[in-house]
């Protein structure tokens, strides 16, 4: 897959932050999710610390008076409840002797498990862990029931909570910077080119200008007269070398002939025709040489392809792609012109199955001055693009180095052969 | 134009995040009633299990109109308490007040609040020294101020010790 330099450098900036998000990503998730069992661990250890200081304040005093001594901030409430369920000792005294209804406070069914636990709000809408674990005494058997608040444990999750947010919303405020940059700077860019672009075709028209005035003209009387004394010499050498003059002075006169095409900005005269009767027109310009060739043309092209185009330059366009097609077989072989409607567009492909582009090459081919043949101007796709894009056009080329390539043009489609106005 | 907007609610929403609010799950804008920072019931929760009893000094008494209960506030030399005394209606119909400096005795249902203040939903309150004590609910939490469909479940949430579904401590 080739790459252009501009998206490589993307991606060498562009991989790095998404490795970098990705990873801030996982580690901020990823303290999240383990925040919220350190912080039921911290009740845990708080509960268990607090059962086993009642523990050892009932073995110190069976008459549970020293559990009143026993304060802390996290306690809701707590009592110790014997083997029939009924609570000994409560931090609200009325409740001492009452009998608690709640399965997970009985002894019943819960005799082998060591310590419970459970999230349940209070009837005041508070939240509160609640621990019950039994009481290791000598004579009696008992529990402690626990109601721890939440609100150091919930702050560790709240706290995590808000790192991910203000991470998340971080990241994704410097992405959105990031790609504001980038799409700022792809726009440079274009510009910039835009502007390259355009002082090339400056300068390409100035010299344009003098190749008109100072090469055109005396290279017309260089061939002229080079014909006329092709008619009077007799001598068969030099007739010979006459005809060098002539056919490389017709040669310079078609790249000086491509330069003035290509600089042109004259806009060009838009009418409704039929693509398909164009094609056909220079399908039948180009057979005698690709018969000669040993190509076969298959044609196909439907009818009442009206699209909006200037005949010369679209004619310009097709035939420079159809000797393009035929000069890649020299040994011979196919070449399949088609043209049909497809939605608003009128399409044309005109494909062969000669050498093809190297991949390399693709991204140049429409450049001007790039040829990869020993004697081209490395005009005709530059002129062809621009003739194209000049008539709101598209064209596009398909190539694989081994099975020909295929070029399309578009052309915006018409609904009658009406002039546009 | 497009992206400055983007830009602008990116900015405004990440200074939002940077203004840090007292009740941290508020937005920093509106007016939030005392119910909603505390997390908690205070117009008809009660819980048995944490009724207490405090003294302190009155250093603040709210009767004014606006949504809520009446409240006070005690301090004692280690605690602040905010008290939740029910309906300010019932109150200002009874002519009940409390006067700034008093010291108090109350006895309710204890909590603390997602806004990590103590409140007591006060069962009744007297003058520590031997006053008028005014009762606001009965043993079992039961208003005064209620009708006589208070303790019908399908009217009050009386629900004591509800176990959260889906809590992740749960055996």
């Amino acid at each position: 897959m080739h790459l252009s330099r501009s998206t490589k450098s993307g991606l060498l900036i562009l991989l790095p932050a998404l490795l970098l998000s990705l990873a801030l990503v996982y580690f901020t998730v990823n303290n999240y999710l383990s925040a919220q069992p350190v912080a039921a661990h911290n009740l845990r250890g708080l509960a268990l610390s607090l059962a086993e200081t009642v523990e050892g304040l009932v073995v110190k005093d069976p008459s549970y008076s020293l559990l009143h001594s026993l304060k802390n901030p996290d306690i809701a409430f707590f009592s110790v409840i014997d083997a029939d369920g009924i609570q000994r000792f409560h931090t609200n005294q009325e409740l001492v002797g009452t009998r608690t209804g709640d399965p997970f406070l009985t002894w019943k069914g819960n005799e082998s498990r060591g310590f419970r636990e459970r999230s349940v709000t209070l009837g005041t809408g508070e939240k509160v862990y609640e621990f019950v674990a039994p009481l290791h005494l000598p004579d009696r058997r008992l529990m402690v029931r626990l109601a721890l608040r939440t609100l150091r444990a919930d702050a560790i999750v709240r706290r995590a909570r808000a790192g991910m947010t203000v991470i998340f919303t971080l990241l994704a405020a410097g992405w959105a910077m990031g790609l504001l940059l980038y799409r700022y700077g792809v726009r440079a860019e274009q510009h910039r080119r835009e502007m390259a672009a355009r002082e090339e075709l400056a300068r390409l028209g100035t010299m344009g200008a003098v190749l008109a005035h100072e090469v055109r003209n005396p290279l017309a009387g260089i061939k002229g007269y080079a014909q006329l004394l092709e008619e009077r010499l007799q001598e068969p050498e030099s007739r010979e070398f006459i005809g060098c003059i002539i056919s490389e002075s017709v040669r310079l006169e078609e790249l000086v002939n491509d330069l003035l095409a290509y600089v042109r900005t004259e806009p060009a005269e838009l009418n409704h025709l039929d693509v398909g009767e164009v094609l056909s027109c220079s399908v039948a310009l180009v057979e005698p040489s690709a018969t000669a060739a040993g190509i076969l043309i298959d044609r196909r092209i439907g009818d009442e392809l009206w699209a909006v185009a200037n005949r010369d330059r679209l004619e310009q366009v097709l035939l420079n792609l159809l000797q393009n097609g035929i000069q890649a077989m020299p040994d011979g072989g196919r070449l399949t012109v088609t043209a049909k409607r497809d939605g608003a567009l009128i399409e044309a492909t005109i494909e062969d199955t000669g050498t093809g582009i190297s991949p390399s090459d693709l991204p140049s081919i429409f450049e001007p001055f790039f040829t990869t043949k020993a004697r081209g101007s490395g005009l005709g796709l530059a002129i062809s693009r621009k003739h194209m894009e000049e008539m709101h056009g598209s064209i596009t080329v398909d190539s694989s180095s081994q099975a020909g390539c295929t070029f399309r043009i578009t052309l915006s489609a018409a609904d009658t052969k009406e002039i546009t106005p | 134009m497009r992206y400055g907007r983007l830009l602008l609610i990116t900015a405004t929403f990440m200074t939002l995040l940077a203004v840090r609010s007292r009740a941290e799950a508020s937005w920093p804008f509106g007016e939030e009633n005392v119910s909603d920072k505390s997390g908690l019931d205070l117009e008809q929760g009660f819980d048995r299990n944490t009724v207490v009893t405090q003294r302190g000094r009155i250093v603040s008494f709210d009767l004014e109109d606006g949504s809520g209960p009446a409240l006070a506030v005690i301090s004692s030399t280690d605690t602040t308490t905010t008290l939740v005394l029910g309906p300010k209606r019932y109150w200002r119909d009874n002519g009940f007040i409390l006067r700034i400096g008093d010291e108090v005795t109350a006895k309710g249902s204890r909590a603390v609040g997602r806004d990590e203040t103590s409140y007591l939903i006060v069962q009744s309150i007297g003058t520590a020294a031997g006053g008028n004590v005014i009762v606001l609910r009965s043993d079992t939490g039961r208003p005064v101020w209620a009708g006589s469909g208070w303790n019908n479940p399908e009217r009050h949430r009386q629900r004591p010790l509800r176990q959260h579904r889906g809590g992740r401590l749960h055996r």
